[in-house]
């Protein structure tokens, strides 16, 4: 065991970047992305969302709550190696962490950017108010980002073979691992009981005190399963195994978790005696029973069935479900379904979602270049 | 006995010329699309027994409000008076606030970039002059002073019969025969499951958080002493 192969850099498989249709539109959309930052600094918010007094959190909101959700892997994996000992995932570590770094850096980007004062956001780490969920989830994510920089760190210091760096790090990799599992706790529902304050505006459907461990338990199995979608593009994309076995085992728990979540949903409706507005919402009902079914109810039989989450086609389909429902579920919650004054229309300006998509562009080029020129793959530090 | 600020708005006496509007915009510089206060017009009885009434709306200056409680810089603050204002020093223009106010007196500020809204003129009033509203009123139906001075005139004016407070605020209004309660800014009440997580669970997990830190850091001590050859137990 002692004898991990740091001794000498290890090299990448990864073929050179070729030129490909797919490869060009995320260029594209990156250059995008820049163009609307500029415009955003330049010409201040008003120039690029649609923003007003009535929808002071538009867009990008949504998007930043799906954002932290898809990198729940990260937090997952730890707990499960670090905390419960299921060593046998350790191999998805350094994507799922690679994974959760970059969705977390595009939340910070969007925050930036969604600030009227930007360039104040420091004022988060000298000016505390510790009774707003938003300076806990500020804090928390300042602090987890760091902590998963950390976490990644090795794979580059490996890179460069710079062995005493990687034993260093070594030694804190433990401490670091379960701080991280416990910010991320925290944090995860902390961006549910953001939305604790929106009494009133919050449709009552999804309005409840228990936001928070629904956004908690939600980023387990949203996060499981974003990270099941990008281990399936990136090995179609960079042709290397795909982990079959191991993500089927780790998707055990998840069946488990939509189930207590489907559970708790119902119950919590029930014991306010909510259960009548199931269906006499309009809209509102039919956004609440989709993301539930296609977030919830639809994955739950597909994750449940052993043939269905042994078969890489099953699996992938699963998590594609619990993703889009699980995104659109948090969409609802902070947007779509809230109720608005009358005569308050809000749809993004394009410039909005350009810059959201951008974003999540620019950060499928960094996992691209990181993929390509670090050991990131199970395959590439077989060490254990 | 504290000083704290309340305004009577006597509907009774509004005649709707939004002076107040005007004024306030003046005085505070409130951009363009932004108001700080504002005058509805209700309509209500029915044909042809109608009548028209004005409802100037501002900030109810709540007593606990979930807008100061949810400011993550603390630039939102609730004063000792009971004024509640926005120090545009500290604010980073995130518009939590605007999300959370009930009564959708916060506005973003184009121009500063910042959130603002009605201070009851807190520069005025702190040189001992009412705030410019209550000054320009044409009718003279706004009181404004200290509720907790028995003496003071707004005391006295709201003990008159039709007062109405908005619950848990600092708004009073008098009510014309025709008016009914449910037409006025509505009781304050705040998201009572952001106090329960943010007063109750989330400080019991900070200290899990903090417990689990010093003994990871006390682990992390322990092996460094015995490292050395057991280093292999390490992962990455």
């Amino acid at each position: 065991m002692a004898t991990i192969s740091h001794s000498h850099p290890v090299a990448t498989t990864q073929q050179q970047p070729r030129f490909s249709v797919g490869r060009a539109i995320i260029w594209v959309l990156a250059a995008v992305g820049v163009f609307t930052i500029v415009w955003r600094l330049m010409y201040g918010m008003g120039g690029v969302s649609n923003m007003s007094n009535s929808v002071s959190w538009g867009f990008w909101i949504g998007e930043k709550l799906t954002g932290v959700f898809s990198g729940g892997a990260a937090f997952t994996l730890c707990a499960a190696i670090y905390i419960f000992g299921k060593e046998e995932f350790h191999k998805l570590v350094r994507p799922a962490v690679l994974t959760g770094l970059l969705c977390y850096i595009s939340f910070i980007l969007l925050l930036f950017f969604d600030l009227g004062r930007p360039e104040r956001i420091w004022h988060l780490i000298i000016y505390w108010n510790i009774h707003s969920p938003l300076f806990e989830v500020g804090m928390c994510v300042m602090v987890y980002t760091t902590v998963l920089i950390f976490e990644f760190i090795p794979v580059m210091f490996e890179k460069f073979g710079w062995n005493k760096a990687v034993h260093a790090m070594h030694k804190i990799t433990l401490p670091l691992m379960i701080l991280g599992v416990l910010l991320s706790t925290l944090h995860q529902s902390s961006l549910g009981s953001l939305m604790l304050a929106e009494v009133g505006k919050v449709h009552p459907l999804w309005y409840t005190a228990l936001i928070p461990p629904f956004f908690f338990i939600t980023a387990i199995t949203g996060g499981i399963s974003f990270l099941i979608l990008i281990e399936t593009l990136r090995c179609h994309y960079y042709k290397q195994p795909f982990e079959l076995d191991i993500l089927s085992r780790l998707s055990k728990v998840v069946p488990w978790v939509l189930g207590l979540y489907l559970v708790a949903k119902f119950a919590d409706l029930a014991y306010a005696g909510e259960l009548n507005l199931l269906f006499t919402s309009g809209h509102y009902s039919v956004l609440w029973w989709t993301d539930l079914v296609i977030g919830t109810v639809i994955p739950l039989v597909l994750f449940a069935i052993p043939k269905i989450r042994t078969s890489a086609k099953g699996l992938r389909w699963a998590a594609l479900f619990v993703f889009v429902g699980t995104s659109l579920m948090r969409f609802n919650v902070s947007l779509i379904g809230w109720k608005r004054p009358e005569g308050t229309h809000y749809t993004p300006h394009w410039m909005e979602i350009g810059m959201g998509v951008g974003i999540i562009a620019i950060m499928i080029l960094v996992y691209d270049f990181i993929v390509r020129f670090f050991p990131v793959h199970p395959a590439e530090h077989e060490h254990h | 006995m504290a000083t704290r600020y309340g305004m009577l708005i006597d509907l009774r006496k509004c005649v709707g010329c939004e002076a107040c509007t005007v004024a306030c915009k003046a005085e505070n510089g409130v951009p363009l699309g932004h108001f700080r206060t504002r005058v509805e017009t209700h309509e209500t009885g029915t044909f042809p027994k109608v009548s028209m009434t004005f409802l100037p709306v501002l900030c109810n200056h709540c007593d606990a409000p979930d807008c100061v409680n949810v400011c993550p810089t603390g630039a939102s603050i609730k004063r000792e008076d009971g004024i509640v204002m926005v120090d545009r020093e500290y604010c980073i223009g995130c518009t939590y606030c605007v999300t959370a106010c009930t009564y959708g007196a916060r506005y973003l500020d184009e121009e500063k970039k910042v959130v603002d809204k009605c201070n009851f003129c807190v520069h005025r009033v702190e040189q001992g002059v009412v705030p410019s509203c209550v000054n320009t009123c044409v009718a003279d139906c706004r009181s404004f002073g200290d509720l907790n001075d028995p003496a003071s005139a707004i005391s006295k004016a709201i003990k008159q019969p039709g007062v109405v407070q908005v619950g848990n605020t600092s708004m009073y209004y008098r009510l014309p025969e025709n008016f009914d309660r449910s037409m006025l800014p509505a009781d304050y009440v705040g998201a009572a499951p952001l106090g329960v997580w943010q007063n109750l669970l989330q400080p019991a997990g900070k200290v899990l958080l903090g417990g689990v830190v010093l003994a990871t850091a006390a682990s992390l001590v322990a092996n460094t002493v015995k490292k050395d050859g057991k280093e292999g137990e390490s992962h990455d």
